[in-house]
């Protein structure tokens, strides 16, 4: 199943994103938009470490200790932000 | 008086334009002069974000269709159409202390050397968080950085002149049911240095102003000088990145 969100971060840049889920788990995820990372590398790390997850689970703490171990810097999104458009995403994956 | 380098590389197109910017950012050493530089796009082009989906963001057969190129920068933020305006880069290194350590009072910093360079010209214009430099509550200059190596690279855009119609018949919008709507809103938040001042302005002018500005903020002469062999052959294989199509469809 694949699914899509647009989802305007509260104070923040548009996110849009795309996954394939497998089950319930995200087999696969692209984290799209106009906001800011610092090292920019870091968006393929937090996409990393969201794969195998379930929609509803652990997404936020998966995003955050991407962010600590690999000393990211976000600026218009946040690991809440990534969690409501994975939710959104799931919820019209077809 | 502390001395940075100014570069007028007059117009170029975009995969030159950001393979300068990037060679200039990798070449960079502890104690070289900051590098300011000034420069246009001809061919017209759209820059899109380090972050952002080329197809979803472009109307790529009508770029194609109005000759207008199609780069992937490697900053983040959004799709600029590049036409009538004055691009600005900015490259020192983090060492240097001459820009602060914390990203957002970087971008201060070195945005305020466009908004002391539209004091010249006589515009009264603020900083907003994170990347924006409004006039009456308007945006007339968007701004992008990375960090890499060490070394800080900020580059931007000030309009001077805009068409809102024009840009959007370039771009996609996130609900193309919503387009009338999104234009029109855009259209209220958006100014041009034409706009403001109701006149025109040449791109010397304005460079001439905002050399002015960064002289103000950094305390610094700015010295016309010019891109090293080194990096001209830099720029030159950087090019190449730029121009392929694995890197601007990335994502």
């Amino acid at each position: 199943m694949k699914g899509n969100a647009i989802y305007k971060v509260p104070e923040g840049k548009l996110l849009r994103l795309s996954l394939e889920l497998k089950g319930k788990k995200i087999s696969a995820i692209q984290i799209r938009g106009d906001f800011f990372m610092h090292p920019e590398e870091g968006i393929e790390k937090i996409e990393q470490a969201l794969l195998g997850l379930a929609v509803n689970k652990g997404i936020v703490e998966a995003v955050r200790k991407a962010v600590g171990e690999n000393s990211i810097e976000m600026f218009g999104l946040d690991s809440n932000a990534v969690f409501e458009a994975v939710k959104m995403a799931a919820g019209n994956a077809k | 008086m502390t001395e940075f380098r100014l570069l007028e590389t007059g117009f170029s197109d975009a995969f030159t334009n950001m393979a300068i910017d990037e060679a200039v950012m990798q070449l960079h050493k502890k104690g070289d002069l900051p590098t300011v530089r000034f420069y246009a796009w001809k061919p017209h082009a759209i820059s899109i974000g380090y972050f952002q989906g080329i197809e979803e963001e472009v109307d790529l057969q009508r770029s194609q269709e109005l000759d207008v190129d199609v780069v992937r920068r490697i900053t983040g933020g959004g799709a600029v159409f590049h036409e009538h305006e004055l691009t600005y880069s900015f490259v020192c290194s983090e060492e240097s202390k001459i820009v602060p350590k914390n990203v957002l009072e970087s971008y201060s910093k070195i945005c305020s050397g466009i908004v002391n360079g539209l004091e010249e010209l006589r515009v009264k214009g603020g900083f907003v968080p994170l990347n924006d430099i409004i006039v009456n509550g308007k945006k007339i200059s968007g701004n992008a950085q990375t960090r890499r190596g060490g070394n800080v690279l900020q580059h931007g855009t000030l309009l001077l002149e805009v068409s809102v119609d024009k840009m959007f018949s370039l771009l996609k919008v996130p609900d193309e049911k919503m387009r009338g709507k999104i234009v029109q809103s855009v259209k209220k938040r958006v100014t041009s240095l034409e706009l403001e001042t109701m006149r025109e302005h040449s791109f010397l002018d304005v460079a001439n102003a905002m050399q002015k500005g960064f002289e103000k903020t950094f305390g610094a002469k700015l010295v016309l000088g010019e891109l090293t062999t080194e990096e001209k052959k830099l720029a030159e294989s950087l090019r190449g990145k730029f121009a392929e199509r694995d890197w601007n469809f990335k994502r």
